[in-house]
């Protein structure tokens, strides 16, 4: 039983219940409302962000229910990502932010979670200048203020 | 700057206010079409002027597509609505398109979910983030692992928080005075006093995690469970290789009973002596690898001067603040 989907900019997608149903909330939308033939309105998705989307959930439809290990480190889980999910986060920053934000609004925890670790990829092993330059991101610091930052957040080096 | 909006960033605005009388203005370059809403928190401490008026006076300045929908205030705070229209970038800056994007990233994502993002970075590598930007520096500082390490590091202290500061700062503060003596895995702090024989290799040592892509520091323990996972390969030249006991001694600073493990070869006529390989594989796991091997012989002192400095800084400070006096570093 196919499951109708209209993006913010009404467009239509079709997609198969199991696929729509990687989306928590639509499944629950789904469980509420009961089978309908209506279109289900995402207000907060626009085409673009969506196509992708049901691109990831078609990828997954299969993938067993994800079993959150609350002792697993997620210090230590951040670069385990597939290679397939890397490939489909290769996208601009835009893109990615609404993505990872589509994600939360839609409830598909993997997506979400792959996601955040793709973004905490980008930040690893950068300095703050680094940093600032790959997101575009203006130092508000006074020198002054840096200074004393630098200074009272150092993480001691043993030498 | 003839933006195409607005007012904002929070905490620019809440500091402002302490410095300089109202009008508070500040640039916002793009809203979210998902979050069309803003929300201004007025500055809690209001210049004595700007308390008489009935309305202190912040200024919107619009441009663009976007327009004001509506605003309303209540406790304390301005909530504006946008009309749908995406506001296009500002022409005076004439870099790509993606830039006024980006330079809110920050924004464009909710708190909790930079909270999901955060987790998965180690505390020094969250400690550098903050020099970012004011907002890192927010977002880092409000990072609820801070006082959860305080709880694991000094089980049986309560921190004695710096007065008029968040709760979640004091933490940081106090931890990152302490970064010498704790592990970033384990969160466990050494107490400087029973080192032990191993000295500066009982501490948390600089070790690269693929996963971190960064040197993050580990406790000797936190090291050899690492290398158990990621083995450190055995040098050509210790393969097959016999030391004395007084090699043993001097190289890998094992003591006998230690020694007495090894692989032992010769004896009678023969000079006793011990394979090598062994001697290195049981110093790996007494001093935590070969950056635990490297320290034994660097000295500890100027780093633990240091390191006690900071911490007394953070006492002076808090005694400092609770007088009602104010804390110049």
């Amino acid at each position: 039983m196919p499951v109708t989907l209209t993006s913010l900019d009404d467009v239509k997608f079709t997609v198969d219940k199991d696929v729509a149903e990687r989306s928590i909330l639509i499944k629950n939308m789904i469980e509420d409302v009961g089978e309908s033939d209506s279109p289900i309105p995402l207000p907060n998705v626009s085409s673009a962000v969506l196509k992708k989307v049901i691109e990831y959930c078609e990828h997954h439809r299969n993938d067993p229910v994800q079993v959150q290990d609350e002792t697993d480190d997620p210090r230590k889980r951040s670069n385990d990502i597939e290679e397939w999910d890397m490939k489909f986060m290769a996208v601009d920053q835009e893109m990615l932010f609404e993505i990872i934000l589509a994600a939360n609004y839609l409830d598909i925890k993997p997506l979400l979670d792959v996601g955040c670790k793709t973004v905490a990829n980008i930040i690893k092993g950068k300095t703050p200048e680094e940093i600032r330059k790959t997101f575009n991101i203006v130092n508000d610091f006074t020198p002054e203020e840096e200074a004393q930052i630098k200074k009272e957040n150092e993480w001691a080096e043993d030498r | 700057m003839g933006n195409l909006l607005t007012v904002l960033h929070d905490l620019d605005l809440a500091t402002k206010a302490l410095v300089s009388p109202p009008p508070y203005s500040v640039d916002v370059v793009k809203f979210h079409r998902h979050n069309p809403y803003l929300t201004l928190q007025l500055p809690r401490i209001l210049p004595s002027s700007a308390a008489s008026t009935s309305s202190p006076s912040l200024q919107l300045h619009v441009s663009g597509t976007a327009r004001i929908n509506y605003s309303k205030r209540h406790h304390g705070k301005i909530v504006i609505q946008l009309t749908s229209a995406m506001p296009t970038p500002p022409s005076s800056n004439s870099t790509s398109p993606g830039t006024q994007v980006a330079t809110h990233i920050t924004k464009t994502l909710p708190l909790e979910i930079w909270q999901q993002i955060l987790s998965h970075l180690y505390p020094s590598q969250l400690a550098r983030l903050c020099l970012v930007n004011k907002r890192f520096f927010d977002l880092v500082t409000n990072q609820p692992l801070w006082s959860a390490m305080h709880h694991t590091a000094f089980p049986k202290e309560t921190l004695d928080l710096l007065p008029g500061m968040p709760t979640s700062r004091s933490y940081m503060l106090f931890i990152c005075a302490n970064s010498f003596l704790i592990c970033e895995q384990c969160f466990v702090h050494r107490n400087p006093k029973d080192l032990g024989r191993a000295q500066l290799a009982s501490l948390p040592l600089k070790v690269y995690l693929p996963w971190a892509s960064d040197n993050v520091k580990l406790c000797p323990q936190c090291r050899v469970e690492h290398y158990e996972h990621y083995p450190e390969p055995v040098p050509e030249y210790v393969r097959g290789s016999r030391r004395s006991r007084c090699d043993i001694r001097r190289l890998y600073n094992l003591d006998d009973s230690e020694i007495r493990t090894l692989t032992r070869f010769g004896g009678g006529w023969e000079e006793i002596t011990f394979a090598e390989e062994d001697a290195l594989a049981l110093a790996r796991q007494v001093y935590g690898g070969d950056v635990g091997l490297a320290a034994l012989p660097r000295s500890l002192a100027k780093s633990l001067v240091k390191s006690n400095n900071r911490v007394y800084v953070y006492i002076l400070r808090r005694q400092i603040l609770s007088s009602g006096s104010v804390w110049t570093d």
